[in-house]
């Protein structure tokens, strides 16, 4: 179809999603925007709306595991792109997103895993309306 | 339920991919590796069911993906590159 799609294929499937759901085109709302469709290709009714999360929360950060980076074959930082679940259902207002289970994949391969992060500060219900209090920035 | 009992740094086998170790044990608390292909997905059960609860109620609405699809498409439309 466009050749503006790309195509992520999740080998583990979506939690919550049935498993043989786990090829999705991503494809930006519009130029500019950090909000993509997360399009199902087995099911047209199935889709997600994605942020590019260091759009609306530029102090958003995270270690990818090694095991992650090794099971999405990313050698290099370059190859990860990372992607986060906004949740709508109470509208848009009223709308999160869920920095602590990011999904994460290799650009050169479209291999994707929706991954937890160790980091407890993070929620799966961050308002989109309100940045991320940061954390004194030099604790640990 | 199957249930094994089994000693720190000892391990089974789930299937022939999967492979669960005994890394340490503290009081009331074990530590696990597990060794498993990329198809297998690993996760704490409270925070697996906490994404399955979540990512379900995120999927989009009918009114909403036809709604963004108008703009995705839109997009391709113009700057197909």
């Amino acid at each position: 179809m466009s050749s503006k799609q790309n195509v992520l294929t999740f080998p583990a499937g979506l939690p919550g999603l049935p498993p043989e759901l786990n090829r999705f085109a991503i494809t930006a709302l519009s130029e500019g925007t950090p909000f993509f469709l997360l399009q199902s290709l087995q099911d047209d009714d199935i889709g997600f709306i994605l942020l590019n999360p260091f759009a609306l929360f530029p102090d958003y950060e995270f270690e990818l595991p090694d095991q992650e980076a090794e099971i999405l074959g990313c050698e290099t930082p370059e190859q990860v792109a990372v992607f986060c679940i906004v949740n709508a259902s109470r509208g848009l207002k009223n709308a999160t997103v869920n920095l602590l289970a990011p999904v994460v994949f290799n650009t050169a391969t479209g291999m994707a895993r929706q991954v937890v992060l160790n980091d407890k500060s993070y929620s799966t219900r961050q308002p989109l309306s309100r940045p991320v209090l940061s954390n004194n920035g030099e604790d640990q | 339920m199957l249930v094994l009992t089994r000693k720190k740094g000892q391990s089974l086998n789930i299937s022939h991919n999967i492979r669960i170790i005994l890394l340490e044990i503290t009081g009331d608390t074990v530590r696990v590796g597990i060794e498993a292909p990329s198809e297998v997905a690993v996760y704490r059960s409270e925070i697996y069911q906490t994404l399955q609860k979540e990512n379900r109620e995120s999927m989009a609405s009918k009114d909403i993906l036809s709604e963004v699809r108008v703009l995705a498409g839109q997009h391709r439309g113009k700057n197909g590159k």
